[in-house]
């Protein structure tokens, strides 16, 4: 039989009682209203423009596949491109309900060096199983098959209507629509998981204090900022001249890769400039203002990307000038990422937490 | 006037003197427990050893990130964090790096490895990259380190690997999860993963799977503790706490009986490390900062650590350690890491010969 032999609730250690935080309650209340305005003004804004843009491909693509005639594959790549865009945006948020399951790349994985979705859409194509692409087809199927890679895929061949191919490039699209308005909802101020989020400086089932909201955050930015360096950037164009692969680059068939980078830098501007958001507010308890200098930077990376008329390929294919341009930028980056895993929490004298951000 | 003779006699008495007041000073001296310390500004650990007192002996570079450790005599191994493929000997008489042992090309570690009891092999759970099957990696021990084999695991995602008291037994946490490094963390057979301890026999070669059990779905099994009586505590993290919900990650094995160990307070769907001393286990959650002290079943205490992101624990009958991101908190004292590094969730006791 099972005995309570005794329970207590103890410190170990004379830090402080209950969840650590070195905060006072009036600095945590700041963050907190930081959080809660990047939130309405960043991330939820964020989720619904790609969940307007799933939501459109969708529809075009759904009026494509019927086959009568009325569709269109041109505008239905754009609104490709949209959404792909927005989700380049919206993943910078590496946090919360996006976290959850396989995390961000149910939206997109990439990269893929061992081919995942090329041999999930080449097995889907040859089997032409009829379950999945009905409604809800694809729910607990591969990432490699349900996310943005594999739509590029399908929908940057020779996609014909009225075919499987089609029909699963739609279902892969109605798949993502629902995934990302999921998001918009789970971001809606009053749900669940907004609530917790909304009270961490309180303390809830699901964050001990504001801290933890705030690192988990960050690290997810973190995230964002490498892969923004080492594979957005590097992957495709190496570190030095001669090292630059083609075929290493992302959105090679949309050829949709340095208008990533452009949105990814922009992003990162706009984050950190949301009004009275985390960083606008943190100076307020001695927070870094260092982010005033990198949004900046980073605008001006994006401004100069928005004008450029060659493709990341043709960059690629050429490595000139500018993809040694590009390799600068990927340095920059690394400002950035020393900000977000230890600059700013330092400033606001916290610990980073990165030696626990990735489990194990 | 001094002979030769009288001379060298005196010098040699003099370097006897010298040579045992080197010995007295080794770094080694008083290290009780061993913890990583990783840099925020260039990604590498240190493996910073301790004395029970709390006093810094030594850190020691590393050149990759660390995680969990194995000790065997004088010999110390740094593991890894995954997917790290490279761990460090280091010998414990001096506290310097004796060699550094790097995976086959086509494998990664996952953190984790245990000596036999004779100290001639070591076991070290191990990534198949080009199947991303679990196994173990088995090294033979002599003058140098040198892989001699391997042997492949029912699951996917090994991670902690102990060895049981005393038999060359050696308990493994298949947390069931498909990983590659080219794509990060992310898990690659989220909807059909499931996780198990197996055990394997390295005199016999067998391997006997506990199985799965209800309760553990959505669970993926990483650490574990044997005690004194032969108790296996299991701890496991769910990184889905949506889908989970606070499902129990805490067991205990005692033969073939499985039970869920209750707390009465939250984990967090998270267990960040467990070490067992005596007929009692420590468990810790860096996700709700508690220190879980388990018999058996039976609940001692829950404390709450006082600690940010309480993780690695040390336990011995004279050693007591806890340590979060920048406190390690040692036999009641408290040591901050050093600057702008932070403790990783994984320590280890120092074993005196």
């Amino acid at each position: 039989m099972r005995r309570l032999a005794l329970v207590s609730m103890i410190m170990c250690a004379p830090i402080s009682a209950g969840a650590v935080s070195t905060l006072t309650p009036d600095e945590a209340q700041i963050l907190q209203e930081g959080l809660i305005r990047t939130a309405d003004d960043f991330i939820l804004p964020a989720y619904e423009a790609q969940a307007f843009a799933a939501t459109t491909m969708t529809d075009l693509l759904g009026a494509y596949c019927d086959g009568d005639g009325e569709g269109d594959i041109e505008a239905t790549r754009e609104a490709y491109a949209a959404t792909f865009l927005a989700w380049q945006r919206a993943s910078v948020i590496q946090y919360g309900p996006i976290a959850e399951a396989e995390g961000p790349m149910r939206v997109q994985l990439w990269p893929d060096p061992k081919g995942f979705t090329r041999r999930a859409v080449r097995s889907a194509l040859r089997a032409e199983d009829p379950a999945l692409i009905e409604d809800g087809g694809l729910d607990g199927r591969s990432i490699a098959l349900t996310g943005l890679t594999a739509l590029e895929h399908l929908l940057f061949s020779d996609l014909e209507p009225d075919t499987y191919a089609c029909d699963l490039a739609t279902a892969i699209s109605k798949f993502q629509t629902n995934l990302a308005q999921e998001l918009v909802l789970e971001w809606l101020p009053g749900s669940a998981f907004r609530d917790d989020f909304d009270t961490a400086a309180k303390g809830n089932a699901r964050y001990v204090n504001v801290d933890t909201v705030v690192r988990e955050f960050l690290s997810g930015s973190v995230v964002y900022v490498d892969r923004l360096r080492k594979f957005k950037l590097l992957r495709g164009l190496g570190t030095e001249p001669g090292a630059a692969r083609i075929e290493r680059i992302e959105a090679r068939k949309s050829d949709l890769g340095l208008q990533s980078i452009e949105v990814s830098f922009r992003t990162l501007r706009d984050l950190y400039d949301t009004p009275f958001g985390l960083f606008d507010v943190a100076p307020d308890i001695g927070g870094s203002t260092d982010y005033f200098l990198l949004g900046e930077t980073a605008s001006s990376i994006a401004d100069t990307l928005a004008v450029e008329t060659r493709s990341l390929s043709d960059v690629v294919l050429e490595d000139g000038a500018q993809a040694a341009e590009l390799r600068r930028y990927a340095d920059l980056v690394l400002y950035h990422e020393s900000f977000l895993k230890t600059g700013f929490l330092a400033s606001i004298g916290l610990s980073a937490g990165f030696t626990s951000a990735d489990g194990d | 006037m001094e002979t030769r003779r009288q001379f060298l006699q005196k010098l040699t008495l003099a370097l006897g003197v010298i040579a045992c007041s080197t010995r007295a000073a080794l770094p080694a001296a008083g290290a009780r427990y061993v913890g990583v310390e990783t840099s925020a500004e260039t990604g590498m650990s240190k493996a910073s050893f301790f004395a029970a007192s709390g006093e810094r002996t030594k850190s020691v570079q590393l050149d990759f990130r660390a995680h969990g450790f194995a000790q065997h005599a004088h010999l110390q191994i740094v593991f890894p964090r995954r997917p790290g493929n490279r761990f460090a000997v280091i010998d414990m008489r001096t506290l310097e790096i004796r060699a550094v042992v790097t995976a086959p090309e086509d494998r990664h570690f996952y953190g984790h490895g245990a000596f036999t009891v004779d100290g001639q092999h070591l076991l070290v759970t191990e990534n198949n990259l080009a199947t991303l099957g679990g196994s173990i990696g088995i090294y033979e021990v002599g003058e140098t380190i040198r892989r001699v084999g391997q042997r492949d695991l029912p699951r996917p995602g090994p991670h902690e690997l102990i060895r049981a008291r005393d038999s060359d037994r050696f308990l493994v946490a298949l947390g069931g999860l498909e990983t590659h490094p080219d794509y990060g963390r992310t898990p690659l057979n989220l909807d059909s993963f499931r996780s198990e301890i197996v055990v394997f026999d390295f005199a016999t070669g067998t391997m006997d799977g506990l199985g799965v059990w209800n309760g553990s779905e959505g669970v993926s099994l990483r650490h574990l503790a044997e005690d004194d009586q032969g108790r296996v505590y299991v701890g496991g993290q769910s990184q889905d706490r949506a889908a989970v919900g606070n499902a129990n990650v805490l067991w205990c094995v005692t033969g073939d009986a499985i039970e869920a160990v209750e707390i009465g307070a939250d984990l967090g769907s998270y267990v960040s490390s467990v070490a067992a001393s005596g007929s009692q286990a420590v468990v810790t959650s860096k996700q709700t900062g508690l220190v879980v002290t388990i018999d058996g079943h039976d609940l001692v205490s829950v404390s709450v650590s006082g600690i940010d992101g309480a993780s690695a624990v040390g336990l011995s009958a004279n050693v007591r350690a806890v340590s979060g991101f920048n406190t390690l908190w040692i036999n009641g004292k408290n040591v901050a890491a050093l600057t702008a590094h932070e403790f990783d969730n994984h320590g280890a006791l120092i074993a005196l010969e």
